[in-house]
């Protein structure tokens, strides 16, 4: 028999954008709107496909004190889903665990939506026509920090049809995501399941293409300008007959869409030439996101003439006063969040290094504090000591790592850059 | 490196002043004030870095004397001397390596050790007034300069500015207690947007309390409404009680009224209506039958009156044709009137044509000439070809009549050339005439070459004389080369002798030549020319014989000349057929006679050219006379037969006579003119005839119906159409008579019939009126009336029992509880009901209260549940809480950056002081212990701040030394700097500028001698103005070298005049036996004027030193006398 379902993850509902400046007013607001109306386009989708189900793996929500728009928001999806005979299947993640937070539907949900508990792994099937076409079985987290290996309390048993599994999960220690929840590979592949959906890793992958797929949908709006938050995001639809998955769907659903310009400038004579690069790569950024806002960062790099004209202070923040001016006012918008001065002066610090004068001592000094952990640590706490570490860390700053040799490095052109008369 | 010298092209004062070959150790520049030393010292200065540009406020030294701006200096390093120019406005820098090949600034900065131009300027070239600044400085400043801001090297900005720098741009990123700061600031509006987060996560956490509050509202509200309702039915129960006790009462009254009244069962309010409607017809029927009866009467009477005549009628329709006809009739008379006119003045004008014509026309044969256009144009046709014939017999004509004349005129001018050729004669031949005009030119030049050979031969024979003299008295040279210039020659000989050889091995052959024959001619010269002394004697000149013998040959070789062309004079004259000697005057008469004969035979073959063309002509006229002839004959023909055609075509289309074509042409028109009024004649006639019938025609039925209507019927013209008109008239009216009578008679008959309709209608009335009063039992019509009016006023009682019934039925409704409300209605107890009136709404009003404070907290909550529900505060407030914590991380990030960077630069600093300061304390102690002569003993650096300790280890501040004092421990500090730059590969000379002014002479010794120290180590030039600072810088060190400078120096004064040097002689001597008083003397002499001592210097070559005794000798000698002051002084001979 053949059906659709539809599998998203980690849709964060109503929760902030993380790692960007302040934008403007206008702007602010369709941020805000964002993962609501991504979520309304999933229920879209679900319902234009005709889907059997929708499976929510983990992290509705972004955190305990989830906001009661959120909360409505998503109970209203819920619903229409339930109109249009859709089943929904929910898990929690370590963002909105089970067992904290607080609810705001007292009145319980729709007909078709199930909620998997956290004691044990449930079991639900999916009939069409009398006939049971899947088994959907998912277990939420209890807590944020669940560290049991949750996978290994999944048994498919004799289950009818498609065997599905939902969890929130780290499959094999991915770096960039804490370990909640983790399990192997192996312990996957051996459970006897036909579609593991997985959730919590925001960049979309699909670690074993059959028997079992094995996916990652990613998350349904990027939420920050980190790696793993760009480009395109959304669900996936995946077409089955009888228990024959046919290579999942993606389908982007996101709103606003991060996007990232690395810009070489060894090359580049002049600043208005570094802005047009600029402007070129963003308007090929713009016909890629097919008519989605772009919220850009662009990093400029390379041993350039253009280094003497960044360091001046005010030079990048004026370049990006412009860049916003220039697309000012267009439709969908383009916001630039940051422009990085990645760049290197011009002169060879090799050739410097063998001179007798300050500068040759200077780098010499950065080049002793590199290679020595615990000089450069002194070092640092002598000249970072003003720094309130503390209270920041408390207001949610994400503060710098130690200094490190590259750190060491940075501070050597700029104090250069100073010696040298060059502004920064 | 060192200096070896510079070359100032132009640059304040100073105009092609060169210096070179400077000592590697001490050079003392000695001038008096504005002698120009610390121009040098900017221009040293300039070229090494560059010279201030328009915006600088430093002085900028433009070139007063004129000159490119700038120059360049000469620097020796171990490869060789290097050049490094800035010339040109604006400057353009070029460097010059030791191999002359260009090099770069990068070259040049490598020359200097990466020196930049601060480090320059303070360690190693410095005035009194920067020496004196610095000592002016917080010692901490002094620090930097001497410490830090020296050591900088290739960097542009000392470490401690740059410290302040970074420091700054760390503070504005965070610093303790500053508001400002930017993460300070953030840091406040972080804990802000925090604070509102709690608070909008508590609102969003009281969400199910408002809805449970939403909920208990909702139930009070209807529990109240349930209450207030009961109540308000009662309380509205009691009010209808109150309100319906009137209509009650009323209705009571009211039913027993018509209980009272009685009325007849038959009367009803329609019987008065239809009573007083039937009153009303009778009354109508009545009028109408009276005024019917009136119009009867009028009709017959109107009818009497319309009388008619029956004569008429058979007649009336002709009578209206004959009248519509009547006005064309009239037109139509008119118009005949007219065409009889026309018709008589065509007749003349026919007849008038036809006179013209002749007495053989008549309307007959006009109409039978044919006048067509095909016959017109044949006749044009014949009358062209009879003009062309005629045409071609009077053109040749008048052509022969022209040819004759030509002939006749040809004939005359034939005669006259054959005359005139007689009379010019036989002239000798073309040829004969050129030889003889080239043996006349040969003639003349032989005569000049005689006359010049004749002048050679005479001076060769005075030269021969001369030498011949010569030879015998052996002359003795005039004097002119010194014994010195004798050995120059020499020497210079030799040279050209070296060049000659080298040229040769080049295999350069002619530049050999010339170098080898002014060599021999200078070593000849030298030889061979001596000083006349008295003691030597004559001496004889060699070589006198060779020039006699020349001479003599020569005078042959030109007498033989001279012969040969006497010779050639002979010849030319005979062929000329004069004398072997001929006078000029005989050339030129026979030159005269051969021009005659050479203009007469240009005549003669003018004239014979002339007369054959005239003949040749005559022959071509007579021939074309004869020509013409014939021709004329067979036109005159040609004309003749044609006008004979004509005459003949001309009868067979009958002609009256011959005419010409255009005679018959002119007929031709005559007739067409005649043949067009005949045809309009014609037309006219008809006309006429067509209208005539028709008026008679009309006539005669106006007359037979005048006669039938008894009228006049002899009539015509205007009486018959009078007549006419007044007989329609009649006609007119009697119809409108018959057509009168018809109506009247249509209204008699219908007003009969309506009498009787109106009499019909009065009986039925009367008789409905009589059945109407027997149905109400009335006797008559007011009793009829009175029936009536008591029936309305039952009518009315009826309706008020009605209305008040509906109004009891309407507040009480049926049923049961209505029934229950009649019943207490009966009662009449209304001031029970009042008072339970009073308590239902005091009991109302209080639970009115009460829901309206439900409602209030239902609507509270409602609105608190959906704010709750909807509001995006904590999502909002988390985004910039995020977009802060961004803001903070970035720069934490940029501060940290910045800080590292600083303390780096502190460490740097921290290290390099550490490192390079103890040498230059200890060199810069050593020389100030010795500066001092031991009064100071040493220096010491205690936290970075500098002090003196004195004999009695005492430690002074430097800032409480003397102004002599710190003076003479900066320049040791810059000894010692200068000499730790050199062991780092920044070796520089040093220079000072008028330095030891404030020191008294026991210390400007003892500084003497530390310079002297320095320079062995170090290139130094010392620039000053004190004659005495020479001497100890001597004392301290034998080996310098000292360059005076004048007061205004340079070399060219401004806008010098141009005068031409006199000639003296050359290459003065160096030595000391030359007398330099004596060249003045003689340059004076010869420029004749005042001239300044640059003029003469220069042109002299003359050394400065030897200037100033050499004048001050002339004019204390009383020779030269000075005018003016020093500056711009102005020096001329004595009385000259």
């Amino acid at each position: 028999m053949r059906f659709c379902f539809v599998h998203a993850a980690d849709l964060h509902l109503d929760t902030p954008f993380s790692g960007i400046g302040k934008v403007d007013p206008d702007i602010a607001g369709a941020l805000q709107e964002a993962s609501l109306q991504a979520f309304d386009a999933l229920v879209e989708l679900a319902i234009a496909r005709t889907a059997k189900f929708v499976l929510f793996s983990g992290d509705i929500y972004d955190g305990p004190e989830r906001g009661v728009r959120a909360q409505l928001r998503f109970l209203s999806g819920l619903r229409r889903l339930d109109e249009a005979s859709i089943r929904s299947f929910i898990v929690h993640g370590n963002h909105d665990p089970l067992l904290t937070g607080w609810s705001a539907m007292r009145g319980g949900w729709p007909r078709l939506v199930t909620q998997f508990g956290h004691h044990e792994v449930g079991q639900v099937p999916v009939e069409q026509d009398g006939e049971t076409v899947a088994t959907v079985c998912g277990i939420s987290f209890a807590q944020r920090n669940e560290t049991a290996n949750l996978a290994l309390r999944f048994d498919s048993g004799s289950a009818d049809g498609l065997r599905v599994a939902m969890l929130h999960c780290n499959v094999g220690g991915i770096r960039e995501h804490d370990p909640y929840a983790p399990c192997s590979l192996e312990d996957l592949i051996g459970s006897g399941f036909d579609y593991w959906a997985l959730g919590h890793i925001h960049r979309r992958r699909i670690l074993r293409e059959g028997d079992p797929w094995i996916v990652y949908p990613g998350n349904l709006q990027g939420r920050s300008p980190r790696t793993e938050e760009l480009g395109p995001k959304g669900a996936l639809v995946v077409e089955v007959n009888d228990r024959d998955i046919n290579p999942p769907e993606f389908v982007p659903l996101d709103r606003v869409r991060f996007a990232r310009i690395d810009l070489d400038a060894t090359e580049l004579p002049d600043l208005p030439v570094l802005q047009e690069g600029l402007l070129g790569e963003a308007r090929a950024l713009q016909v890629a996101s097919e008519g989605r806002p772009l919220l850009l960062r662009a990093s400029v790099t390379g041993r350039s003439p253009l280094h003497r004209d960044l360091v001046r202070e005010g030079a990048v923040d004026g370049l990006l006063q412009v860049l916003r001016d220039e697309v000012s006012g267009t439709e969908p918008f383009l916001w630039w969040d940051e422009v990085e001065d990645r760049t290197l002066p011009e002169r060879d610090l090799d050739k410097v290094r063998k001179g007798k004068d300050f500068a040759a001592e200077l780098l010499s000094v950065a080049d002793e504090l590199k290679g020595a952990d615990a000089s450069r640590q002194a070092f640092a706490e002598k000249y970072l000591a003003e720094l309130p570490a503390g209270e920041l860390k408390a207001l949610g700053v994400e503060l710098p790592p130690s200094p490190g040799p590259a750190d060491l490095d940075e501070a050597a052109v700029l104090a250069l850059d100073v010696l040298g008369g060059e502004e920064r | 490196m060192r200096f070896d010298g510079w070359y100032i092209e132009g640059f304040g004062l100073f105009r092609g002043y060169e210096v070179r070959d400077l000592p590697d150790g001490l050079t003392v520049l000695l001038g008096p004030n504005e002698a120009g030393k610390s121009t040098l010292l900017a221009f040293i200065r300039g070229v090494l870095f560059g010279f201030p540009d328009g915006r600088s406020a430093a002085p900028k030294y433009p070139p007063l004397r004129g000159g490119q701006p700038g120059g360049r200096l000469f620097l020796d390093s171990e490869e060789g001397t290097w050049t490094v120019e800035r010339v040109g406005q604006p400057y353009v820098r070029s460097v010059y390596l030791p191999d002359g090949s260009a090099g770069t600034q990068d070259d040049l900065d490598a020359l200097l050790g990466h020196a930049d131009r601060d480090v320059f300027g303070n360690i190693f070239a410095f005035s009194l007034e920067e020496l004196e600044s610095l000592a002016a400085l917080e010692a901490d400043s002094v620090k930097e300069r001497i410490f830090a801001g020296g050591v900088v090297g290739r960097t542009g900005r000392p470490p401690r500015e740059a410290l302040k720098t970074l420091a700054q741009r760390a503070g504005t990123l965070l610093k303790p207690r500053a508001a400002a700061a930017e993460i300070n600031r953030l840091n406040r509006e972080l804990k802000g947007i925090k604070t509102q987060i709690r608070e909008a996560r508590t609102a969003a956490q009281s969400y199910p309390k408002a809805v449970e509050e939403r909920e208990k509202a909702a139930k009070d509200v209807k529990r109240l409404g349930d209450a207030l309702a009961a109540k308000t039915i009662e309380l509205e129960r009691y009010r209808a009680l109150l309100d319906l006790a009137e209509p009650w009462s009323r209705r009571a009254t009211a039913q027993e009224e018509i209980q009272r009244i009685r009325v007849p069962e038959g009367v009803t309010e329609e019987a008065q209506d239809r009573l007083n409607g039937v009153l009303l017809e009778i009354k109508g029927a009545r009028t109408r039958r009276d005024t019917l009866r009136e119009e009867l009467r009028g009709h017959e009477e109107r009818l009497a009156k319309a009388v008619v005549d029956d004569a008429l009628l058979p007649v009336a329709d002709e009578v209206k044709t004959l009248f519509r006809a009547t006005s064309a009739y009239e037109s139509d008379l008119e118009r005949i009137g007219s065409a009889r006119r026309q018709r008589e003045s065509e007749d003349d004008k026919l007849l008038s044509e036809l006179e013209r014509l002749g007495p053989a026309w008549d309307r007959a044969r006009v109409e039978g000439f044919d006048v067509s256009i095909p016959t017109a144009e044949e006749v044009r046709s014949r009358g062209r070809s009879m003009r062309e014939a005629g045409n071609e017999v009077n053109r040749l004509g008048a052509e022969l009549e022209r040819v004759s004349r030509d002939v006749k005129e040809t004939s005359g001018e034939v005669s006259r050339l054959e005359g005139d050729l007689q009379a010019v004669g036989s002239p000798p031949a073309h040829e004969e005439l050129g030889r003889g005009e080239g043996a006349l030119a040969s003639l003349r030049a032989s005569l000049q070459d005689e006359v010049a050979a004749t002048g050679s031969v005479e001076r060769a024979e005075e030269a021969l004389g001369n030498a011949r003299t010569m030879l015998a008295a052996s002359v003795p040279l005039p004097p002119g080369v010194t014994g010195r210039q004798r050995i120059s020659f020499a020497l210079f000989g030799g040279l050209f002798f070296l060049g000659a050889a080298v040229m040769a091995f080049a295999s350069q052959p002619v530049p050999a030549v010339v170098f080898g024959v002014v060599g021999a001619l200078l070593i000849g010269v030298a030889l061979g020319n001596r000083r006349v002394t008295p003691a030597s004697g004559p001496a004889k000149v060699p070589g006198i014989g060779e020039r006699v013998a020349q001479t003599e040959r020569q005078l042959k070789d030109r007498q033989a000349r001279l012969q040969e062309i006497r010779d050639a004079i002979a010849s030319e004259a005979a062929r000329l057929e004069l004398g072997p000697s001929p006078s000029a005057s005989e050339v030129e008469e026979r030159a005269l006679l051969m021009a005659r004969q050479r203009e007469a035979r240009r005549q003669h073959e003018s004239v014979s050219k002339s007369l054959e063309s005239q003949q040749t002509k005559l022959v071509g006229l007579e021939r074309d006379k004869a020509s013409l002839g014939g021709d004329l004959e067979r036109a005159r023909s040609e004309a003749e037969a044609r006008e004979q055609e004509w005459v003949t075509w001309c009868a067979a289309r009958g002609v009256p006579e011959p005419l010409s074509p255009e005679g018959l042409n002119d007929l031709f028109t005559s007739v067409g003119r005649c043949k067009e009024s005949l045809a309009r004649l014609k037309e006219t006639e008809g006309e006429l005839e067509e209208l005539e019938r028709g008026a008679a025609d009309l006539e005669e039925r106006v007359s037979a119906v005048l006669s039938s209507g008894h009228a006049s019927s002899d009539l015509a013209g205007a009486e018959m159409v009078a007549a006419i008109q007044v007989l329609h008239e009649r006609v007119r009216e009697d119809e409108e008579t018959r057509n009168n009578r018809k109506g009247i008679q249509t209204a008699i008959d219908g007003t009969n019939k309506e009498m009787a309709l109106a009499q019909e209608e009065l009986g039925a009335a009367e008789e409905r009126r009589d059945a109407i009063l027997k149905d109400c039992e009335a006797a008559d019509e007011a009793e009829l009336k009175s029936f009536v009016e008591r029936l309305a006023h039952t009518k009315q009682l009826q309706e008020t029992v009605g209305a008040s019934t509906e109004t009891l039925e309407t507040r009480l409704g049926k049923g049961k509880s209505a029934d229950q409300m009649l019943e207490e209605l009966e009662t009449g107890d209304r001031a029970r009901w009042q008072a339970e009136i009073k308590r239902l709404e005091d009991e109302i009003g209080e639970l009115g209260l009460k829901r309206d404070d439900a409602l209030r907290r239902d609507q509270d909550s409602t609105q608190e549940v959906t704010k709750i529900g909807q509001s995006s505060d904590v999502a909002r407030l988390e985004t910039e809480a995020e977009a802060c914590q961004h803001q903070i991380s970035q720069r934490v990030a940029r501060w940290q950056v910045t800080s590292l960077a600083r303390g780096l630069v502190c460490e740097t600093l921290d290290r390099f002081e550490k490192k390079h300061q103890p040498k230059v304390v200890a060199r810069a102690s050593a020389l100030f212990k010795d500066v001092t002569d031991g009064h100071y003993e040493t220096l010491a650096v205690r936290d970075g701040e500098l002090d003196v300790v004195d004999s009695h280890s005492t430690r002074i501040d430097v800032r409480n030394l003397s102004t002599g004092a710190a003076q003479q421990l900066y320049l040791c500090l810059r000894f010692g700097l200068a000499e730790e730059f050199a062991a780092r590969g920044t070796s520089l000379p040093l220079i000072m500028d008028e330095v030891l002014v404030n020191f008294d002479p026991e210390r400007a010794a003892g500084v003497a001698r530390a310079i002297a120290e320095v320079s062995e180590k170090q290139q130094v030039l010392v620039f000053s103005c004190h004659p005495e600072t020479a001497d100890m810088m001597r004392e301290a060190r034998g080996d310098l070298r000292v360059i005076e400078l004048e007061r205004f120096a340079g070399s060219a004064p401004i806008e010098a005049p141009v005068v031409p040097a006199p000639e003296l002689n050359p290459e003065p001597s160096p030595s000391a036996e030359f007398d330099w008083g004596r060249a003045i003397v003689d340059f004076l002499s010869a420029a004749g004027r005042l001239c300044g001592k640059s003029e003469i210097v220069a042109a002299l070559g003359m050394p400065q030193k030897e200037w100033t005794g050499s004048i001050r000798a002339l004019i204390k000698a009383g020779i030269v006398m000075q005018y003016g002051e020093r500056r711009g002084a102005q020096y001329g001979l004595l009385g000259g």
